[in-house]
């Protein structure tokens, strides 16, 4: 087991620290100035907070120009309520804040435990991706949504990992509820508990303890939902028909290209993060076991999810790629850790 | 491997960094604009704040550089191989576990490098809008984005109507995204899209039945500027 701390491993501590600082400073200095903040989960937590009530009426009302209409209720909720106890704007970003650095925590620890060489640094890498916490808007960014859906999935794999899998499917419900992404993560995750949860392999009862979880709390929103008129919003599930899949085709290489440049080439919010996932996964001496048992596979088929949306995406061209890419990535970045760092003879966290 | 060769890339660090200091800042501004320039998605946000933040940049770079120069002719006579020292891998280890330190190791070095850029341009940033009022900060900040309404005649309304009465915003053809903006600027008042074929006073009555908390009208039927009128009463 590495005990020492490296030179590298010490400069990236304090780098985190400042970085964390910093972030505390521009949430309390900066207001919410990010288009998302402000017109989604901001202005759907304000809604809530001012009407004391969820789905408010003027969600239901055509005239009151409010996008997503059907958006997940559980982030505006949460920020309601840090609105309720601290009422200015530093409230709203502090809930995904609080999730980066639960989930920069919850790394530091598991990560080393895994790996013991390169745990620490690779816990590092994921505090230190820096456009996350100084963003052109001095750390708007800081607190986008997917912050928190990334801390919900991270959360679901640790207790599959834990044998916990009733559990799991809570955690990946919250996901869920919290972004729209997360209905297509949530079972990526849970079907990923026949191939492993806790000391249970290739059986079916934890993949039905944690669907049945997840069902439980994901179907009763999804029949609220319906009852909520759709507007100003994709409106993805009613594209996803073969005519829309046709005629979206054609711009499929276009936009495989642009996923590519976005998270390599153009990385703007995960600096070289994706770079490292790759190499290190291909020069791992257990590639199909970090695939498989390290559930990094759901890396790679969400991604495939993704360029189906894009592909059928009402947006122009690879806009919406360039716009969304990279911050979609970040759900799935605890869990890539997670799944490089997969190791059979490792013992696994209890909970 | 002699150290001065092991640490050559702390010499092309420096050499890199100390050749685009000596650019000066101009030169500096010059690659900002080619990045945002070849980065679709950063283009509308290059302003000219920005460019005067990356003048400012120009100690940082150069300290870097002169920093890097120095550290590899210092390390290098003293025989110290500056990767090994730093990421501290152990000579024992296989070949394939050095090369996997060392990546991650580099995204590390890359990030860490890349907080005093950044942190320097966010302080600079914060340091030209010190002393204006959260309002202020916040028109100035909301006026970044290319595609949002002009702001200043709905502050001035704002401030006008004191945040009370409903505003009904009509609109001849399609909403659009401003008006998503305007009803969050305008939150805890409300401001409701009506779409009509035809933008005519003679349908107030109507418009006045269906949203009585209305006080407010905004004719949005053409490209003037924004200034809602007050509904008189029935």
């Amino acid at each position: 087991m590495k005990q020492t701390w490296t030179p590298l491993e010490r400069a990236g501590l304090g780098a985190a620290a400042l970085v964390a600082l910093l972030m505390a400073w521009t949430i309390v200095r900066v207001p919410v100035v990010s288009v998302d903040g402000r017109t989604l989960w901001g202005f759907h937590a304000r809604l809530i907070h001012d009407t004391g009530r969820y789905p408010s009426p003027e969600l239901g009302d055509p005239g009151f120009p409010i996008p997503h209409r059907q958006y997940p209720p559980l982030l505006p909720l949460l920020d309601a309520a840090a609105l309720a106890a601290l009422p200015v704007d530093t409230a709203l970003r502090l809930v995904p804040w609080l999730s980066y650095l639960a989930v920069a925590l919850l790394l530091s620890f598991e990560l080393p435990r895994r790996d013991p060489e390169r745990g620490r640094l690779l816990a590092l890498a994921y505090a230190l991706m820096p456009t996350l916490v100084l963003s052109e808007e001095g750390g708007a960014d800081a607190g986008v949504a997917d912050t928190l859906l990334g801390a919900w999935v991270l959360g679901a794999a640790l207790l599959l990992d834990a044998g916990r899998p009733a559990l799991a499917g809570v955690v990946a419900a919250a996901g869920a509820l919290t972004k729209n992404e997360g209905l297509a993560l949530g079972p990526l995750l849970l079907a990923s508990a026949f191939v492993r949860c806790g000391d249970e392999r290739r059986r079916f009862g934890p993949i039905l303890r944690a669907t049945l979880a997840f069902a439980a709390l994901v179907l009763p929103w999804l029949w609220l939902r319906a009852a909520i008129p759709s507007g100003l919003d994709e409106g993805y599930l009613s594209r996803l028909t073969l005519e829309q899949l046709a005629a979206g085709a054609p711009r499929g290489p276009e936009v495989a290209l642009q996923m590519v440049r976005v998270g390599f080439l153009h990385p703007q919010r995960a600096g070289l993060f994706w770079w490292l996932a790759v190499l290190l996964w291909w020069t791992s001496s257990r590639r199909a076991f970090a695939l498989l048992d390290g559930r990094l596979a759901i890396v790679p088929a969400y991604v495939a999810i993704l360029f189906v949306l894009y592909i059928v995406s009402p947006w122009p061209g690879v806009a919406h790629v360039q716009l969304s890419f990279e911050r979609l990535l970040l759900h799935v970045a605890p869990l890539a850790l997670l799944g490089l760092t997969a190791r059979p003879a490792q013992p696994i966290m209890r909970i | 491997m002699s150290p001065w060769r092991s640490n050559a890339w702390l010499l092309a660090f420096g050499i890199a960094l100390t050749g685009l200091a000596s650019q000066g800042p101009d030169g500096l501004v010059v690659v900002a604009r080619d990045i945002y320039g070849r980065l679709p998605m950063l283009a509308p946000v290059f302003r000219a704040d920005h460019e005067r933040q990356v003048r400012a940049l120009l100690p940082v770079v150069a300290t870097l550089g002169l920093g890097s120069l120095a550290a590899y002719a210092l390390a290098s006579r003293r025989s110290v191989a500056v990767w090994a020292w730093l990421v501290g891998v152990p000579s024992v280890a296989s070949r394939r576990d050095r090369l996997r330190t060392s990546i991650v190791a580099s995204v590390v070095v890359y990030s860490i490098l890349v907080v005093p850029l950044r942190l320097g341009r966010d302080v600079l940033r914060e340091w030209e809008l010190s002393g204006l009022s959260d309002r202020d900060r916040r028109l100035r900040l909301y006026g970044v984005h290319s595609r949002e309404p002009d702001y200043g005649p709905i502050e001035e309304f704002r401030r006008m109507s004191r945040g009370e009465g409903a505003l009904l915003v009509v609109r001849r053809g399609q909403p659009t995204f401003d008006d998503v903006f305007l009803a969050a600027y305008l939150f805890p008042q409300r401001a409701f899209v009506r779409l009509l074929p035809e933008c005519s006073p003679d349908v107030l009555p109507r418009l006045r039945a269906e949203r009585p908390t209305a006080d407010w009208v905004e004719w949005a039927c053409g490209d003037g500027r924004f200034a809602p009128v007050a509904i008189g009463p029935q």
